[in-house]
């Protein structure tokens, strides 16, 4: 089990160290010259001589390569092109509501997966269960973003229900920070309710036609204590992989869902950067959610061999 | 002389050449009735049935949208915003174009990327796959290390760092997709060349000394079709859904280009007057992606996949 655990760590941190790699390299890939990219029309031979120092494209790669990755182990990402904020204070007050808005989908994504998975196990094959499955259908094939287009036209412009755009910080009070997260958390939390519901379905329907359950059935339990005591444990294992895994789905959503609800989060920090060419906070921002994505990975995998004792080899 | 050129000889001795044609019958019956079987299955899928029916109309307009939308997609003579009605079914947008027109011209640009960057995808994915999964070894070590870094970036990161590196546009948004669901095809061709290797018909076609790359492309290859085709349904559809995000963001396509994620884009600054700009794109991509997905589960289910990644 450690040894599982070490080996997947080490793994971790080389993949960590790869991504960290191809975004250096991310740079030096830009066609042309990238300083002129990057200063565009503000172009002057000075400006131009001091980013080249700034950056070290002065020296040679392998130096530059060595002293940016140990730049990176401390934390130093660099600073902003565009504002001369540093690299890790964007991060910092962008993160925060980039994360708030996946956590909040992923409580309104169970909401709706967990009740409405296991409805429709039961009920297999009824209307109930068809109905279910389209929605799921039409939940997995709608792009967030345009459902958050629709949520905001309909909860924030014609009932006036909820704000239709911008973020309050938790300081502001629950409740209002709930307020602002509830249409893009719906927005997200819908098409990861529906891959989860159809995983939730199909691992009950898988479980109850399992010798133990047909034991407890037959031991006279009622089905209410057959169901959750017995068949909903075990169908929740593979559950959990899918929702972990997903949850990089939630980020990623986030990222574009942001732009809808005019939230200064990660997305729209990076992709604001892009726009102005401040390729500083680009590598930043990109590597930071490349490694949230892995951990979330690794934290996945660890946890399941927790879940499943059959799954301890590595 | 001539003639006895023309009568070329039986290629096999006169004794054996009746139970040769039986045996060809008989691989040409087995062939037809799997073929035959197959078309039932998917006949018996209804929702695989919807779902293709749905897709050819789509290809079809697709094809030939430019010829039957009611105006040019370009044409900016009309009111600005005006809501649905029956001259202009989908209503107007912000230029005072027909936004039906738009939608329908729209078709090719977003069906055309998504099948372009799936297909791309497909072939890259599957040789890095069989590749790795044939040789083993150090080969296999390079492609998937190579694989689990992609796999680290999730794919909208990864498309959007791609577009901040060469730029926005249709080719390079295409090549960004392309490489963000490789990942996929490769996993799922490894893991079945790994079993397909160790198989007998491998072992017999190396025992005759077919060359390797034989062995991979005429004897694993056509073993791997069925998830193949699968996951490719799937990732048009994934291929679709990340041109609409990229083109929103305004890092995808042209925004001037009629697609759909372009209207929506533009749609999205005008929510409070017109929200039919936003609506209507927005529900060819999900009737686009819904016909895709219950095609490929259709698929799935017809060709007897074990699990393909989920969509």
């Amino acid at each position: 089990m450690t040894r599982y655990i070490i080996r997947r760590l080490i793994h971790a941190v080389f993949i960590i160290w790869g991504c960290a790699t191809l975004v250096f390299f991310m740079l030096r890939l830009i066609p042309g010259d990238p300083i002129i990219q990057m200063l565009g029309p503000e172009y002057t031979p000075e400006a131009a001589e001091a980013l080249n120092r700034k950056f070290g494209f002065d020296e040679p790669l392998y130096i530059q390569y060595v002293k940016w990755f140990g730049n990176v182990m401390t934390g130093d990402l660099g600073d902003s092109i565009a504002t001369g904020e540093t690299v890790l204070g964007a991060i910092k007050s962008g993160l925060p509501k980039t994360l708030s808005i996946a956590a909040v989908a992923f409580v309104i994504g169970m909401l709706i997966a967990v009740p409405a998975g296991i409805a429709s196990a039961l009920k297999r094959n009824t209307a109930l269960d068809y109905v279910a499955s389209i929605i799921s259908f039409v939940g997995v094939s709608m792009p967030s973003f345009w459902f958050g287009i629709i949520l905001i036209i309909l909860f924030g412009v014609r009932l006036q229900w909820l704000p239709a755009i911008g973020y309050a910080s938790l300081d502001e009070g629950f409740w209002e920070w709930l307020k602002h997260l509830l249409l893009p958390g719906l927005a997200i939390g819908t098409g990861y309710a529906a891959i989860l519901m159809r995983f939730i379905r199909a691992g009950l329907l898988e479980v109850m036609g399992s010798d133990y359950v047909r034991t407890a059935r037959a031991k006279g339990l009622n089905e209410r204590v057959v169901i959750t005591r017995h068949a909903l444990r075990n169908s929740l294992v593979p559950v959990v992989t899918v929702a972990g895994l997903q949850i990089a789905g939630l980020l990623s959503g986030a990222v574009i869902t942001e732009t809808v609800f005019s939230i200064r989060g990660m997305g729209r920090i990076l992709v604001g950067a892009i726009f102005d060419k401040d390729y500083p906070i680009v590598q930043g921002v990109i590597l930071l959610v490349a490694v949230i994505f892995v951990l979330v990975n690794l934290f996945v995998d660890i946890l399941y061999t927790f879940l499943d004792p059959r799954i301890r080899y590595g | 002389m001539v003639n006895q050129h023309e009568q070329s000889p039986p290629r096999w001795p006169a004794s054996t050449a009746p139970a040769i044609d039986q045996l060809e019958q008989l691989a040409e019956l087995r062939r037809t009735s799997q073929g035959n079987r197959f078309v039932r299955r998917l006949r018996s899928e209804r929702k695989a049935l919807i779902g293709l029916i749905f897709l050819v109309c789509l290809a079809i307009v697709a094809l030939i949208g430019p010829y039957i939308a009611p105006y040019n997609q370009d044409t900016d003579d009309f009111g600005l915003f005006e809501s649905p009605s029956l001259s202009h079914p989908m209503g107007t947008d912000s230029f005072g174009r027909d936004l039906f027109s738009r939608v329908i011209v729209g078709t090719r640009v977003s069906f055309t990327i998504g099948l372009v960057a799936a297909l791309a995808s497909m072939v890259v994915g599957v040789a890095l796959g069989i590749v790795a999964g044939y040789y083993g070894g150090w080969v296999d070590s390079i492609i998937m290390r190579f694989i689990d870094l992609l796999w680290a970036f999730p794919v909208i990161i990864l498309t959007v760092g791609m577009v901040a590196v060469f730029g926005a546009g249709a080719r390079n948004v295409v090549i960004a997709i392309a490489l963000a669901y490789l990942t996929n095809f490769s996993r799922i061709v490894r893991s079945e060349v790994l079993s397909l290797r160790e198989q007998e018909f491998t072992t017999a076609a190396r025992t005759v000394g077919a060359s390797d790359s034989r062995i991979m492309f005429r004897h694993i290859l056509p073993n791997t079709a069925a998830p193949i085709i699968v996951q490719t349904t799937f990732a048009v559809g994934l291929g679709i859904l990340a041109e609409s995000g990229l083109t929103f963001l305004g890092l995808g396509v042209d925004p001037s280009t009629p697609s759909w994620g372009s209207a929506l884009n533009e749609g999205r600054d005008f929510v409070r007057q017109a929200w039919w700009i936003s609506v209507f794109p927005g529900l060819a991509i999900v009737f686009t992606v819904l016909a895709l997905n219950l095609f490929g589960d259709g698929l799935r289910d017809a060709l007897d996949v074990r699990s393909v990644g989920e969509t």
